[in-house]
């Protein structure tokens, strides 16, 4: 029996979950190669260490641990929100001069006597296309031409 | 199955950590703690790492019990909450090996074989020899893929049936035994890796 169709079962023997009818052909072939021996040796002594590795004791200390680790938490979060706080205050201070340049602003539109009156009849001026019609405008008279 | 007894332990605790009671809480961790910190210690390097996730573990529980809804068993909740944190613990160390690449740029990264000492001093019977073989399991288990490694962890390390699995994992008993055999044969064949390098 070649060694690599075998060779898949050699973990499932190591692991003791071989079925029974591929067990005997396996102990059989292992009893005569000596690579495929010496790897499952190998092979049922790293399971042996997963076994080892798995085992714990119990730790009575380990509720109190996480009651420490619950109270530090909290304690850490609180920390973390109150470092919001300086930059809350700034920017409540930076949108109350905003707001208050704005209000002041309009306080002040069109209180100085006739600023606004007079600043719409210079505009007026600068805008004359208004007080005459665009045919008016084309007609070319006597007075033009002397000019 | 859990046996009858484990089944009225449970109901008594999720009574009382629906309440809110310490007591219960307390009496929660004492009976699960060794559960919980097997299946940590599947997945992570060290002992010291394993109970640290164990007690994020428990806070978990603790903070969020209302949302446990009764219809698994409570064991089965508990070892998906281990089993989702070992998981988050490996992401956040990767993450951290993967910024300390980019800052240092001289480290590298390691694949499976290229981590493994090759010893010519190897001795499988000495002291040495036996902790470097527990490593290279290790990371033999580590380097299978994730459903395989829960799967194998929660078989080899917790002993669960495949029923027991498949409902930890939100899966069905042929996915299991498909997902623990692939684990099995690729956990062989990085074993005859180290096995080759050391021993032939």
């Amino acid at each position: 029996m070649k060694c690599n169709i075998l060779n898949s079962d050699l973990i499932l023997y190591a692991e003791r979950s071989l079925p029974a009818e591929r067990r005997d052909l396996l102990e059989s072939h292992v009893s005569e190669c000596e690579e495929c021996r010496a790897f499952l040796a190998f092979l049922v002594k790293s399971m042996t260490l997963i076994d080892k590795d798995k085992e714990t004791d119990q730790n009575p200390f380990l509720y109190t641990r996480i009651m420490a680790k619950m109270e530090a938490d909290e304690k850490q979060t609180w920390s973390q929100h109150k470092s919001f706080i300086p930059a809350l205050v700034f920017s409540a201070i930076f949108l109350a001069g905003i707001l208050g340049g704005i209000k002041i602003g309009k306080l002040y539109s069109g209180t100085i006597p006739g600023y606004y009156n007079d600043l719409q009849e210079e505009v007026s001026y600068f805008n004359d296309i208004s007080q005459e019609s665009i045919e008016t405008f084309f007609i070319i008279t006597n007075e033009d031409v002397n000019e | 199955m859990a046996p009858v007894n484990s089944h009225i332990i449970d109901t008594e605790l999720i009574e009382g950590l629906r309440a809110g009671s310490q007591e219960a809480f307390r009496s929660l961790v004492d009976t699960y703690q060794q559960r919980v910190i097997r299946t940590c210690k599947g997945f992570v390097q060290s002992d010291d790492d394993a109970e640290d996730i164990a007690q994020e573990v428990f806070i978990e529980i603790w903070k969020s019990f209302n949302k446990f809804r009764g219809d698994a068993e409570l064991s089965t909740w508990i070892y998906r909450i281990s089993v989702n944190k070992s998981l988050n613990f490996i992401r956040s160390a990767y993450k951290r090996k993967m910024l300390s690449f980019f800052q240092f740029p001289d480290s590298t990264i390691s694949s499976f074989t290229d981590d493994l000492a090759v010893s010519t001093d190897y001795s499988p019977d000495d002291d040495l020899g036996r902790s470097e073989q527990a490593e290279a399991v290790k990371k033999a288990i580590d380097s299978l893929p994730s459903k395989q490694r829960t799967a194998f962890i929660l078989s080899k390390y917790d002993d669960l049936s495949y029923k027991e699995i498949a409902d930890v994992m939100n899966s069905t008993i042929p996915s299991v035994e498909s997902l623990i055999f692939r684990a099995r044969q690729n956990l062989q064949k990085r074993l005859y890796i180290f096995y080759k390098k050391n021993m032939l």
